[in-house]
């Protein structure tokens, strides 16, 4: 598909063109059309090994069939001249927005006089798949960052579905998925005017809504050996997701944004005996000696300065507030002279890299930065078996950078998804479209902290 | 026609900066007697004697005459002070704050209130005057723009109130007094009366950025106004402005300085912004709230700023000291800046000299806290002539206690106002009195 | 508390002993002893003119005018001072990390203050800092029934919520009547059942009548099971069939609870008529309400509230802020107490939890208490409120060394706290506090 979009009316013929081309055809047609490649002479940084200097990486039907400096070139492969460049394997974004629609602006609208915000989503959907919520077209504009695999999130709600990890590549969200419901994802947060409206009740939801899981099954189960005489029990799709959570047969994929939400995390992962993955912990370097202790699976937010509904009250405290976002930059370089192992990733901020390059200047080692976007991501989510560093037998997701890669003066020249070529357009300074600049921190429903607590 | 007159003769009283008469017709003679007296201006008198009449006090001191047919207060075992003077309240102005907005006529709707003025709205029998009063607050400072809810960047005028009289001319000692205003901080003004706002999220990048912008904005657009109040007051002046403007005669008043300005404002970016736009707009600035002022004393002391301020508060950042707002005043006293403790409330306006008491403990000296609710609140507002402290000639409006004013233990025995020994009942009194037995 | 990570807690706090937050880690040997104080136990010792406190492993281990102080002992010279028991505040929100209230649902027993209690809120420092040492962190007062307590002491700095919570101190719930929960006075939005006080009333006896209902289909589920287990089955017969448990409900769970007596009610209100009718739904609903909080006209009620055995815990003189309000006199404190309330006086403030101290001093000049009588407002009644007083609430050998000192006597007007212990650590220091500011904070107070 190697087209480069332009500007103006020619992009949405090109687009419909294409797409229509393409309806149809299942995803083993797409790639079979997909033609080999091979990248010569290239410095290839493989994370899970060495660093080969003027080696070779062949990709052909989807996947890596051959790295290393000797290695022999398929003669259908398209040659790429690598001098010069640098292969690392495709970043993996495992917190990210990109693709999901813009957030509402907090607050609720109760008899408010602003303009009345569009209807939200189900807010609280176990049982949906958050992949068929994602805009392709909006997502592949992440390959612009070196993003060949997003685990998408919207931006707002409270239990989001089922997580899926999905290949920046095709036009239909179902084609992207490398890997369904990996997780059921969710957010210590809050609702605002619909319950749970603080993060106390968002505790109890998650209490409850695991013991009416666990209920549920057992309840199905016991009708299920003798059903007679008895009244059949409601089928409940979101109860049958909690029940997989509470079993620990399901992974809770938790937005952890607070440092004490680490301890209520896992006081929950306790109690019910969960298996959880952590994503948001921009300032869990705060907790180091609790995380050396538990080792979690760690996804780190490079979204320093997230939007919030604050200063209305006239008193802000920019000194705190700007400490916090200084040390949320500090958090990775932090975490990782710990020892803590951790997947970094964009939370919903608009420039992943930006925001990477940001934690490397606080003190993140280069290569920690670029292990925590490959390898380690794919190992927390379960895919490293597949993806997350250029071996051979792996998804042919490949970055070519010229410079160092993650460095201000780098530049992606092209970026491989499932061996598929993207060339990303030569762009004027500024971020990279990783989709609507909302991200979903939102400071939940301060409606009651201005009423008079007496 | 009839509020055009009004104006007229409110800015004349502005004008001749009268102290009102005594509302109430003077008792005859009274003295009270061998009291321990805090004249606040003369150091403290041990058994000493205060005679008063017409309203005035003639002398004090050791030794003195009672005149012929003189009522006597003992005052042995007791100490007289001036009347307590809270600088900053809305007494009058509301009686139930939240819940019974009929009740409430502090903040006017709209963003220019300069015409709107307190001491036509005084509500003289409002139960939370007797009680300030029976408590020590026997002068009050009257002001729109309070500073819950209040939303206005020109609130309105403010006076002089004493806790006493019948109508609102009776309870007005001077008016107007300042213009009171909001400085301008940039940060969204929201009415939370009307429900809770959609507010869109923004990183602090943005919410800082966008402060500066609405900031400067708000304060060129004050600018602007008080350009035109000035043009506008001195064309009625010459006699050419012809055609009545409520807003810009009244804001003409605080543009030529002829009553200053009261600013709220906390932050210390703010508060410097606030004096150097008043140095750069010739307007008179007193700075209501100051939570920040101790990091600005400085400026503050440089150009004559005086500050009104709360002490019961919490610090306004998290890395500041946990006495912040405790020691604020010490501050400014150590400093030589002009500053009055207030209450900014109006039914815990009782609880003015326990703010006094807490800067103390804080490190303001024992005069200098009693000074901040009496003698200091009188000059900033230009009656320190008649009122303040206990001086020949002075209005008699002091009050007696039964121990140190500054301690929580102590009661208000006495009460005159303007050389009249007020009722000590209140609403609190006779609940109290109905329900101690029941 | 059913919160399961709550057996945990203790061990986190022996870490954050080790640890040594505050200012520094003792061996559990090691001594600390005030000495040359003025101590104004508000226990059976009444005042010692000059006296010494010995501490060991977080526990008073000495009080009195000749203590001999063990070689090796942590001197505080505490003279010209005055050593009191620390502060407690029988209601606050302090530390709650997020909306203080689940204003969605009429009832939300099923949430917990426990759940976001954050150690690292600079207000649990400044609290310290005014000799508070102990708190009943409560749920707003949004709805009829809101959510569950935490009683806490301000070991601000500690490593977890959970190492805040106050070990043995009963559970409670947090109850509201009159304007706050009927939404009275609260600008926009949807008028949300109940509106009125009639609501109010038909909100928590319907809730309780639900929660009846739940004990009893737990009670008989647990009767069965009993019974089953007590059949011996005959040898090689199968084992008897368990009835299938209820399902759980938080909620109902923790009004089941205060059914049994066993989670203390802590119930908002103002004006008279709706203590009464909270009064005659327990009595009817059979559970006891713990404390009144507020209670602002409790003084027209006070017979009532006496009987029914319930704590007042109110403000020293806030008024008129609110309609409901407007009947509230300072003298409230005074009349309970004659009436036989047991009185706190609360702040439901961060602000005003820091000087406690005078607002219990307001007190003797409103109504005439006494002086002792007025200082266990803010000790050792609220601790006997929460059901701590076995712990705290005055100067004891065997109680937990929770003390602030005082400059001077705690109702005297230069007064100020100069130290807080708890449990035996110094948590607040104001010398090393003014000794450790820089730059312009240096100059706070004319740098006194």
């Amino acid at each position: 598909m190697n087209r480069h979009p332009r500007p103006g009316l020619a992009l949405r013929a090109v687009t419909g063109l294409v797409g229509a081309a393409l309806i149809g055809l299942s995803p083993a047609a797409e790639a079979a059309k997909v033609p080999s490649y091979a990248i010569t002479k290239a410095k290839v940084i493989t994370v899970s090994g060495a660093v080969i200097d003027n080696a070779t990486v062949v990709l052909r039907d989807g996947v890596v069939v051959d790295v290393g400096p000797s290695v022999t070139i398929p003669k259908d492969a398209r040659v790429i001249d690598g001098t010069g460049l640098t292969l690392t394997p495709g970043l993996i974004d495992a917190y990210s927005g990109a693709g999901m629609p813009a957030a509402r602006p907090a607050g609720g609208g109760a008899g408010g006089g602003a303009a009345a915000a569009a209807p939200a989503p189900n807010p609280i959907a176990p049982a949906s798949n958050i992949y068929e919520r994602v805009r392709a077209a909006d997502a592949l504009k992440a390959r612009d960052s070196g993003i060949t695999t997003i685990v998408p999130v919207p931006r707002e709600g409270l239990v989001f579905g089922a997580a899926a990890v999905m290949n920046l590549v095709g036009e239909r969200p179902e084609g992207m998925v490398v890997k369904q419901n990996i997780a059921l994802a969710a957010s210590l947060t809050t609702l605002g005017q619909r319950y749970p409206g603080s993060l106390m009740g968002t505790m109890a939801f998650f209490r409850q809504a695991l013991m009416d899981g666990a209920y549920h099954r057992a309840e199905m189960a016991s009708y299920e050996k003798a059903p007679g005489g008895r009244r059949r029990p409601a089928f409940d799709p979101g109860l049958d997701v909690w029940a997989d959570v509470a079993s620990g047969a399901l992974p809770l994929l938790l937005q952890t944004s607070r440092v004490g939400d680490l301890r209520r995390a896992f006081g929950l992962a306790d109690e019910f005996k969960l298996k959880v993955v952590l994503a948001g912990n921009t300032q869990a370097f705060e907790e180091a000696a609790l995380l050396k202790e538990r080792k979690p699976s760690l996804l780190v937010s490079v979204n320093f300065d997230p939007p919030k509904a604050g200063g209305f009250f006239g008193g802000s405290d920019d000194d705190k507030d700007r400490a916090e976002i200084e040390s949320a930059e500090k958090n990775p370089g932090a975490l990782h002279k710990e020892g803590i192992r951790f997947a970094l990733v964009s939370g919903f901020a608009n420039d992943f890299l930006a925001g990477i390059r940001k934690a490397i200047e606080k003190g993140l080692p280069k290569d920690a930065a670029l292990r925590a976007v490959t390898l380690t991501p794919a190992e927390i989510l379960g895919v490293a078996d597949r993806m997350g560093s250029i071996d051979k037998g792996k998804i042919a997701n490949v970055v070519v950078w010229s410079g160092e890669p993650l460095t201000k003066e780098a530049k992606i020249k092209m970026v491989f998804v499932d061996g598929e070529l993207y060339e990303p357009e030569e762009k004027p300074a500024g971020p990279p479209g990783g989709g609507p600049p909302r991200p979903g921190e939102v400071a939940g429903d301060v409606r009651a902290q201005i009423e008079v607590k007496r | 026609m009839r509020n055009n007159r009004y104006s007229a003769l409110t800015a004349a009283a502005a004008l001749a900066f009268a102290i009102a008469t005594p509302a109430l017709a003077a008792d005859g003679p009274l003295v009270i007697a061998g009291a321990r007296v805090v004249t606040v201006s003369g150091g403290v008198l041990e058994n000493a004697s205060i005679i008063i009449q017409n309203g005035r006090i003639s002398s004090v001191g050791s030794g003195l005459t009672a005149p012929a047919g003189a009522r006597i207060i003992d005052g042995k075992g007791k100490t007289v002070y001036p009347g307590l003077f809270d600088g900053l309240t809305y007494l009058g102005l509301a009686e139930v704050t939240q819940g019974a907005p009929g009740t409430v006529d502090m903040n006017e709707t709209g963003d220019i209130n300069p015409h709107a003025k307190a001491w036509v709205a005084l509500h003289p029998d409002s139960e939370l005057l007797p009680v300030a009063r029976a408590f020590g607050i026997t002068t009050a400072l009257s002001a729109p723009g309070s500073a819950q809810g209040g939303q206005s960047l020109i609130a309105g005028q403010s006076a002089v109130i004493r806790t006493v009289g019948d109508t609102p001319m009776a309870l007005t000692v001077k008016a107007p007094v300042a213009m009171h205003m909001r400085f301008p901080t940039g940060a969204p003004v929201i009415d939370f009366s009307q429900g809770f706002p959609n507010i869109e999220p923004k990183t602090f990048e943005q919410r800082v950025s966008e402060r500066k912008k609405n900031q400067e904005k708000e304060l060129l657009r004050l600018k602007g106004l008080l350009e035109e109040a000035r043009a506008y007051g001195e064309g009625q002046a010459a006699g050419t402005q012809l055609k009545v403007d409520l807003p810009m005669e009244a804001l003409a008043l605080a543009a030529m300085g002829k009553i200053p300005v009261v600013m709220r404002v906390n932050a210390e970016a703010d508060i410097k912004s606030a004096i150097k736009f008043a140095a750069e707009n010739k307007i008179k600035l007193i700075v209501a709230g100051g939570a920040e002022a101790w990091r600005c004393t400085e400026e503050l002391k440089k150009n004559d700023v005086a500050v009104l301020m709360g002490v019961d508060q919490l610090p306004t950042r998290e890395g500041d000291p946990y006495d912040a707002a405790y020691a604020n005043a010490a501050t400014l006293h150590k400093a030589g800046v002009r500053f009055a403790i207030v209450t900014d409330d109006a039914s815990n306006s009782r609880n003015l000299p326990f703010e006094a008491a807490m800067a103390h403990a804080f490190g303001l000296p024992r005069d200098a806290a009693i000074r901040a609710i009496t003698l200091s609140p009188a000059e900033i507002f230009g009656v320190a002539p008649a009122l303040g402290s206990i001086e020949p000639g002075k209005a008699a409006t002091l009050i007696m206690a039964n121990g140190d004013i500054l301690d929580h233990r102590t009661s208000v025995t006495s009460v005159i106002i303007d050389g009249q020994e007020t009722s000590l009942d209140n609403k609190h009194q006779r609940l109290y009195d109905k329900y101690k037995a029941r | 508390m059913k919160n399961p990570t709550f057996s945990k807690s203790a061990l986190l706090f022996a870490a954050l002993l080790a640890s040594g937050f505050g200012i520094r880690a003792e061996a559990q040997d090691a001594v600390t002893a005030i000495t040359n104080a003025k101590i104004m136990t508000v226990g059976p010792l009444g005042t010692i003119e000059k006296g010494t406190i010995l501490i060991k492993a977080g526990k008073i281990t000495a009080v009195g005018a000749d203590v001999a102080v063990p070689p090796g002992a942590t001197v505080i010279d505490a003279a010209g001072r005055v050593v009191t028991p620390g502060l407690i505040d029988a209601h606050s929100h302090t530390s709650i990390e997020d909306n203080v209230n689940e204003c969605t649902n009429i009832v939300t027993a099923e949430v917990r203050v426990a759940d976001v209690l954050d150690p690292k809120d600079i207000n649990l420092y400044r609290e310290l800092a005014g000799g508070l040492t102990a708190a009943n962190v409560l749920h707003g007062s949004c709805n009829s029934i809101g959510g569950q307590n935490a009683t806490i002491k301000l070991r601000y700095g500690a490593p977890s919520g959970d190492a805040l919570l106050f070990q043995g101190a009963p559970p409670g719930i947090k109850f509201a009547l009159g304007e706050n929960p009927k939404r009275a006075s609260f600008g926009g939005g949807a008028r949300r059942y109940p509106a009125t006080r009639m609501g109010v009333e038909v909100s928590i006896r319907n809730a309780f009548l639900e929660a009846k209902a739940y004990k009893k289909e737990w009670d008989d589920y647990e009767a069965a099971v009993k019974a089953a287990s007590a059949k011996r089955p005959a040898k090689g017969a199968p084992a008897a069939a368990l009835p299938p448990a209820p399902r759980k409900d938080l909620q109902m769970q923790a009004l089941k609870e205060v059914l049994e007596g066993k989670r203390l009610v802590h119930a908002h209100s103002y004006r008279a008529d709706e203590i009464l009718m909270l009064i005659n739904v327990a009595n009817e609903m059979g559970f006891k309400i713990a404390t009144f909080q507020h209670v602002l006209e409790g003084y027209k009620v006070a017979t009532e509230i006496a009987k029914h055995g319930a704590g007042g815990s109110t403000f020293s003189d806030w008024w008129a802020y609110k309609e409901e309000a407007y009947d509230a006199i300072p003298y409230n404190a005074a009349i309970m107490a004659s009436h036989g309330v047991l009185v706190s006086l609360n702040s439901d403030s961060d602000e005003l939890a820091r000087r406690l101290y005078w607002e219990a001093a307001k007190t003797v000049r409103y109504g005439g208490v006494s002086e002792d009588e007025a200082f266990k407002m803010v000790t050792l009644n609220p601790a006997k409120q929460l059901r701590i007083d076995k712990w705290v609430g005055s100067i004891e050998v065997g109680k937990d060394a929770d003390l602030a000192i005082f400059r001077s006597h705690p109702f005297a007007p230069d007064t100020r706290v100069e130290m807080t212990l708890v449990d035996g650590k110094v948590l607040f220091d104001r010398s090393k506090d003014v000794a450790a500011r820089k730059g312009v904070a240096a100059t706070l107070g004319g740098g006194q």
